[in-house]
């Protein structure tokens, strides 16, 4: 009897000393990789996550919904979406907004893949790589919320994040890029982080750091007018300089920055976020987003272009589009902006829903369009190779932009900009407008040239426009609208953060 | 034999006898019968044969003869040396036997809130899986399928919802085995092509005809037992085993046809005309009768039992066939069961082996959970223009509209959505008597399961990411989890007042699991079925290779991590303590050791004490009770169900290669704690001609666990899990009533039901103090809109919606400023914000009923169960997105109520409470009459055939509820991040109205 208790106990306790761990198959865990292999992880998603700037979930739509270029009206049942693009254009956006907490998740989480890497051993070319990721998300995120939380390199991922307030985020950014500035490579292949990229980085932080120096004591942004420092603007000269001496130049037709084959054609692009018909990326949006059901391909019927920003064109203005091979000869689809009837190859007329010809307007109502309203464009061209994962690169930094910059610098220096500025359009094929110094005319030309491309918020910020009235918005904004407020669940996870002025 | 003749006279005279003799039962010898002599301590047990001796006891002494599901006998001795006894069976207390883990107890023992469902109480009809069985059952106990898709998943709460994530599903524990939800075949999402289809039923394996009785074990002091996994309940399945006897041949044949049963009033191609002439293509189509049919299902059920006194065998088969109401759907089930028991050396080493093998083969179409603008096959036939046909007569291919208006027939033809799921479950038990009082067991159980699902639509299909290219998903899971438990259990009188019945053990789970996933585009040909079949066709493919079985066909780079390998080490005891069998005490107690919970937090510890007072033992109750039992109990359970890394720091590597962080760790990451009090009566009256029970109990969730974004920066998408301060209370009172009103040879009729009512509140003090939005809306222009709100001093999934007050003269709606600023902002914000939106109801039933008749005459039976549930809301998301004046304006069908609604066309219907509906029901869920013939009477046949049985069933014969959809009983999941929703109807499956006829012999 007593032997077969000891059996009996001694089995039941066989199987006690058995270990817990467990395995994780098909993950890793930290201890299976090298900080090489983490390093060059966390690199490749640092650039991954560019991907948020090609979304139109995230700050893209912050930085076009909230000026004078871009709106996105409801129609009916469609694009109602609880009010979200109609708060954008009417500045009326709280902390829950869902596209602000996708602009803030996407930004930081960027900027941790670039920390990541940066903690664990980089060589001296990833570690300037990893930088540049870093100042670009910290800028941006600055640039959009007035403040950044931040991890210092090792620091425990068991604490609150620190909190840099908008100009001390993008003062850091600015001098840890400096630092590297001279360790990245000088390539041309603008799907990498390069020198010239971060030349176009450092030109726009010197370029707008006036902006977030006129900051209230309690956080609240100044609508300006800027005081802006001629050594900083002496900095954006001679980094726009540094690039345009590089390899890039400028394409003879606008639209080719922008194709499915700009890899290749897109000569003016500095840094893009790459794209390829395998593993796709955000581009499709920029054609659904804005083209009604009936075109090829068959859009979402969603976002239209102000009036602001069409009549700032003259008729003749090749960027206000037209023709363009392999695209209007596959659907009839045009470049640039689509207003009136439309027309598919044959030259037949589209349709709407109810079998009207379509024909786009020049007005909209922001609560209450049908869906023929408003005035659509198109800069990235479909792929009709595969139009839902189009190869076409998105375009983060280009020549022109820095020509641009290059000359607001010169001008606000008391200079004179039209240099660069008629460099721009004569590559356009426009007449050589300017010989004066009128800031509202380097801003038209920003944003005829830049057009939805998302920068045209911090542009107007910088030219004290962006709480102005424009179609469909008809009040002037507060000035506390020129941030973006810190998302609810940020609040509710880092109680280092405290919510902005305003919200 | 003469001398024991001699010797037992010779005792006679000397006033003690030795008796022997056989205790039978009518199918013959009974060993293990318990002899005891009244009035003292000398007992025996009757041997294999059914064999005892009882030696020197006196000649005038009472001997007591008790097994476990017979009446007990009390004999006078009177002189005589063999007594043979014949016991009877106790059918109300065989019925009454509970399996509360890791053993059994009568339920007249029980000191826990435990509920015994047997095969005569189970809902009639075609059943999928053992869950339906227990719909409306059980006070309680409340299970909703989340469609009426044939082999669907269903919603399972015992005492509600106690958890704010998924992970609210009790433990399932079938023949001693745990089982794991996660070892199934999941869902899949194909983006725009279908979007996020659901998973099957996890339970669908298992034959419901192989169910013996299902315990429910609902409080803590019967579910602390199982520890970390206890908190919401416990569901015990027992598969029927032989019985002792000739061998019985048994078949079992069923045929069904079933409709759909409700569906919407659509406008027909006339009405439609009239209402938008200028859509009118000029047809006449009813896409609706396209899309759903009239199905048939059959069933094959062969079973063969026996046994003789030292081993039991069962063996069946079961072959399903069954039909869906909509095309393309159905599933076909095959099972094999086999249950074997065999005893040696003198009953001291019993071994038994459990074994179901099963392969589920389903076939669904484009029906999702998910669906936007784009629609499913569903959507896409409800708002199906009726005047647009279906084929182009030109050249007879499908006319497929835009992205937006799909055709439904299109969707039939050039979708395929298959799985197949092959799983084997069982266990093998070997146990040593040491003494009659102690033994020792051993289990090894284990469950292998491999599931295939294939997606594929054709390149001719008009979907955007479909046309002119084609798709094809394939993914294999492989799942592997094993067991081995050991448990040594001591049952003995210590004296003459104290019963003893404990048991101490351990045991060793290990669940694993891999799988991998092909995604193909751009084929060549046309007919999709090639896709599958040939993944060469494709000339663009993506691999995955994950242990996870949540996974995204579209989204970029968004991993989901569903099962991944976890570990459970535990060590158990309970001890049930009988005094003078008036009192019970039980103190249970089990620690859990998981390899999910961070490494400063490995083993959790979880208590339970339970005590019942046997009232009408005492004697100072009147004549009318037969029963009064008293219990009451505490206990503390856990919850482990979260993702398996969310303790660790985890990398995933990507598709280029490289690794990235998918998660920080949190080591101090813990179990959640349910600490839950119990108290109620069970109670008879009349002989237990009334029977019943009353619980009161409430339950108290702390420690919650829950993910919140990672404070950023921090990998874009990820959560940080951690134990949160705020706390889930579920309370609620149960009431479960039998009367047999008539009880008599070849005449009964039983009534009968249950109540529960619940309130459940989250006290937000952390992590639900700002509120948690869940509850995803779909439809065009409903992108990113939440309909429930998790938030302090709120029950769990209340809807937190703008206020709907009905359209001004210009048709625009009118939407309440409920905080009185003066603006109507209807756009989201927290609670006291600038918003005006409101908590506008929850889809938590107040109260839940379920109710029976059962009865007989003579040859014939009959069975009514009926359920329902009330005091909730049901979010009708279809409407929401369908059915408006702006979606008859964009040339879309709707329902005829639309019209003339006064709302204006430009107007968007945005969510809100014009949306929210009573979800109050009473379902009559199931009929059946039956005819036994008298076999006797069929002459030569009936020599062999010993029963025969025919069976009339019906179905959800009809539905008592105010709701305007297809069925307010209904889960579509919304989940947002992982938080799970409740209670929104969008695009499910509708449900059918069946009748079945079914056969049953008995060789």
């Amino acid at each position: 009897m007593k032997k077969y208790l000891v059996f009996a106990i001694s089995t039941v306790f066989i199987f006690s000393c058995t270990d817990l761990e467990e395995d994780l198959d098909g993950l890793l865990e930290e201890s299976g990789l090298t900080e090489q292999e983490i390093v060059t992880g966390q690199l490749d998603a640092a650039y991954s996550q560019l991907r948020s700037f090609q979304n139109t979930d995230f700050q893209f739509v912050l930085n076009q919904h909230s000026t004078d270029e871009m709106a996105g009206p409801t129609r009916g049942a469609d694009w109602d979406d609880g009010g979200a693009w109609r708060a954008l254009h009417l500045h009326q956006w709280n902390s829950s907004h869902p596209r602000v907490q996708g602009a803030w998740d996407q930004l930081l989480g960027g900027l941790f893949n670039a920390i990541d890497a940066l903690n664990n051993s980089p060589t001296a070319e990833q570690e300037a790589i990893a930088t540049f990721y870093s100042s670009l998300y910290m800028f941006s995120a600055a640039d959009l919320f007035g403040q950044v939380p931040y991890r210092e390199i090792d620091a425990s991922y068991a604490d609150f994040p620190t909190v840099l307030k908008r100009t001390e985020a993008v003062e850091l950014a600015i001098s840890q890029l400096e630092a590297v500035y001279s360790s990245l490579p000088s390539t041309s292949a603008n799907n990498k982080a390069n020198k010239y990229a971060a030349a176009t980085l450092l030109a726009k932080m010197y370029l707008n750091r006036a902006v977030y120096k006129a900051t209230d004591e309690d956080g609240t942004p100044q609508v300006g007018p800027f005081t802006f420092d001629n050594a900083d603007m002496q900095k954006v000269i001679d980094y726009c300089d540094d690039v345009i001496a590089g390899p890039f130049s400028f394409v003879s037709n606008y639209f080719d920055s922008f194709a499915a084959d700009n890899t290749n054609k897109g000569t003016e692009n500095i840094f893009v976020s790459e794209n390829n018909n395998t593993t796709g990326g955000e581009v499709s949006r920029y054609y659904f987003m804005t083209l009604h059901y009936n075109h090829n391909p068959s859009g979402w019927n969603g976002f239209v272009a102000l009036t602001d920003l069409y009549d700032k064109f003259d008729a003749a203005d090749p960027r206000r589009g037209g023709d363009y091979a392999g695209v209007t000869d596959v659907s009839g689809l045009k470049t640039g902006f689509l207003l009136g009837p439309q027309y598919n190859q044959t030259g037949a007329p589209i349709e709407d829903r109810a079998g009207n010809p379509l024909v786009y307007t020049r007005e909209f109502n922001l609560g209450n369009s049908t869906e023929e309203k408003g005035i659509r464009a198109i800069k990235y061209t479909p792929d009709y190779a595969n139009t839902t994962r189009p190869a076409n690169d998105f375009v983060i930094f280009r020549l022109a932009d820095v020509y641009l910059m290059k000359a607001e610098a010169m001008a606000r220096m008391g200079g004179d900009p039209s240099g660069p500025l008629n460099a721009v359009r004569a590559a356009r094929g426009v007449d050589a407008l300017y010989t004066g110094t009128s800031l509202s005319d380097i801003s038209d030309e920003r944003s005829r040239e830049l057009y939805w491309e998302g920068w045209r918020r911090n542009d107007q910020v910088r030219f004290g426009t962006l709480l102005n009235p424009v179609q469909q918005k008809p009040d002037t904004t507060d000035r506390t609208k020129l941030i973006f407020p810190i998302p609810a669940t940020a609040l509710s996870t880092n109680p280092n953060l405290t919510q902005n002025p305003g919200y | 034999m003469l001398l024991f003749l001699f010797l037992g006279g010779s005792f006679v005279y000397a006033q003690t006898v030795t008796v022997k003799g056989v205790v039978s039962d009518a199918s013959g010898p009974l060993p293990g019968v318990n002899i005891v002599v009244k009035g003292t301590t000398t007992g025996t047990q009757t041997d294999f044969d059914g064999l005892y001796t009882l030696e020197d006891i006196a000649s005038d002494a009472v001997v007591a003869y008790s097994f476990l599901g017979y009446q007990t006998q009390e004999i006078s001795v009177d002189g005589r040396t063999t007594i043979n006894v014949t016991l009877v069976e106790d059918a109300a207390q065989l019925a009454e036997v509970v399996v509360v883990g890791y053993g059994s107890i009568r339920k007249q023992d029980a000191t826990g809130a435990v509920d015994v469902v047997g095969a005569d109480d189970f809902n009639k009809g075609v059943v999928t899986s053992p869950d339906q069985l227990l719909q409306g059952r059980s006070a309680g106990v409340q299970v909703t399928t989340s469609s009426g898709e044939p082999g669907a998943g269903a919603t399972i709460r015992i005492r509600g919802s106690s958890s704010v994530r998924s992970g609210n599903e009790p433990l399932y524990v079938i023949d001693g085995v745990p089982f794991n939800n996660s070892s199934n075949a999941g869902g899949a999402d194909t983006g725009k092509i279908s979007g996020k289809t659901s998973a099957k039923n996890p339970l669908n394996f298992i034959n419901p005809n192989d169910i013996e009785s299902i315990s429910i074990l609902k409080d803590a002091s019967a579910t602390a037992i199982y520890g970390s996994r206890g908190a919401n309940g416990v569901i015990i399945v027992t598969t029927k085993s032989g019985k002792r006897g000739d061998g019985v041949l048994n078949y079992s044949f069923t045929t069904t046809t079933s409709k759909v049963a409700n569906s919407y009033d659509l406008l027909n191609a006339a009405e439609y005309a009239a209402a938008n002439p200028s859509a009118d293509a000029g047809g006449s189509v009813d896409a609706w009768d396209e899309i759903t049919r009239s199905a048939l299902t059959t069933e094959h059920n062969l079973s063969y039992s026996g046994g003789s006194e030292t081993g039991k065998y069962r063996v069946s088969l079961g072959i399903l066939n069954q039909e869906g109401v909509i095309e393309n759907t159905g599933l076909d089930k095959y099972t094999l069961n086999t249950n074997i028991s065999q005893k040696f050396f003198n009953d001291v080493v019993e071994v038994s082996a459990s074994l179901t093998a099963s392969q589920i083969e389903s076939e669904a179409t484009a029906l999702s959970e998910s669906i936007g603008a784009e629609g499913d096959l569903l959507a896409s036939a409800l708002k199906w223009n009726p005047t647009q046909p279906f084929i182009n007569a030109a050249d007879g291919t499908f006319v497929q509209p835009s992205d937006n208006q799909r055709n439904p027939l299109a969707y039939l033809a050039y979708f395929n959505d298959d799985t197949k799921t092959t799983k084997l479950f069982g266990n093998v038990k070997a146990s040593i008597k040491f003494t009659d009082y102690l033994k020792y067991e051993f289990t090894y159980g284990f469950d292998r399961t491999n599931a295939y699902r294939g997606i594929a639509a054709s390149r001719l299909f008009g979907a955007q990411i479909t046309l002119n290219r084609g798709f094809a998903g394939i993914t294999n899971s492989r799942f592997n989890n094993q067991l081995i438990t050991n448990t040594l259990s001591f049952n003995k009188d210590v004296s003459e007042n104290l019963n003893i019945d404990a048991v101490i053990g351990h045991s060793y789970e290990d669940y694993n699991g891999s799988g991998d996933n092909l995604v193909l585009r751009d084929f060549a040909q046309d007919d999709q079925n090639i896709y599958l079949d040939n993944i060469f066709a494709a000339s663009t493919v993506e691999r995955r290779g994950y242990s996870s079985f949540a996974y995204s066909y579209d989204g970029d780079g968004v991993l989901t991590v569903g099962f991944l390998p976890f570990t459970l080490q535990s060590y158990f005891a309970r001890g049930i303590f009988s005094i003078n069998s008036k009192y019970i005490l039980t103190a249970t107690v089990r620690a859990d050791g998981s390899s999910r919970f961070g490494t400063e937090n490995r083993y959790g510890y979880f208590p339970s004490f339970a005590g019942a007072w046997k009232i009408h033992e005492e004697g100072f109750l009147p004549e009318a009770f037969s029963e009064l039992k008293l219990r009451a109990g505490w206990g503390q359970t856990g919850n482990q169900e979260f993702s398996t890394e969310a303790a660790r720091d985890v990398f995933v590597t990507t598709d280029t290669g490289s690794v990235t962080r998918l998660n920080i760790g949190n080591p101090d990451l813990k179990w959640e704690t349910t600490t839950q009090f119990n108290v109620g009566f069970d109670f008879g009256f009349m002989d237990r001609k009334l029977t019943g029970n009353i619980d009161y109990f409430s339950k108290t969730t702390n420690d919650l666990l829950f993910r919140l974004p990672v404070a950023q920066p921090g990998p874009v998408g990820s959560f940080t899990w951690a134990n949160f301060d705020d706390e889930i209370v579920n309370s609620g009172i149960e009431i479960g009533l039998n009367y047999q009103a008539i009880d008599k040879e070849d005449f009964s009729l039983e009534v009968g039901g249950n109540i529960s009512f619940l309130k459940n509140e989250i006290k937000g003090k952390e992590a639900f103090a700002s509120g948690t939005p869940t509850g995803s809306a779909g439809g065009q222009g409903l992108s990113g809109e939440r309909l429930q709100l998790l938030y302090d001093g709120q029950p769990l999934y209340a809807f937190y919606l703008p206020v709907f007050e009905g359209f001004d003269t210009s048709g625009t709606p009118i939407y309440a400023d409920t905080n009185g600023d003066g603006v109507v902002d209807t756009n989201f914000d927290q609670p006291g914000g600038q918003s005006d939106r409101i908590f506008a109801g929850d889809p938590n039933p107040d109260m839940n009923v379920g109710l029976y008749v059962r009865g007989s005459y003579k040859n014939w039976d009959f069975t009514i169960n009926g359920y329902g549930a009330y005091g909730h809301q049901i979010y009708n998301n279809t409407a929401n997105a369908l059915f408006s004046a702006s979606a008859l304006n964009r040339g879309e069908n709707v329902i005829k109520s639309v019209i003339g609604n006064g709302e204006d066309p430009g107007s968007s219907p945005i969510i809100s409470t014009r949306f929210l509906e009573s979800g109050d029901f009473f379902r009559l869920s199931n009929m059946s009459i039956g005819y036994n013939f008298d076999t006797e009477k069929f002459g030569k046949v009936g020599e062999y055939l010993k029963g025969a049985r025919l069976t009339l069933t019906g179905q959800n014969l009809f539905i008592i509820t105010p709701y305007s959809g297809f069925d307010p009983e209904v889960n579509a999941n919304k989940s947002v991040d992982g938080v799970p929703s409740f209670g929104i109807e969008y695009g499910g499956y509708p449900r059918s109205r069946s009748f079945s006829l079914g056969l049953n012999l008995n060789f």
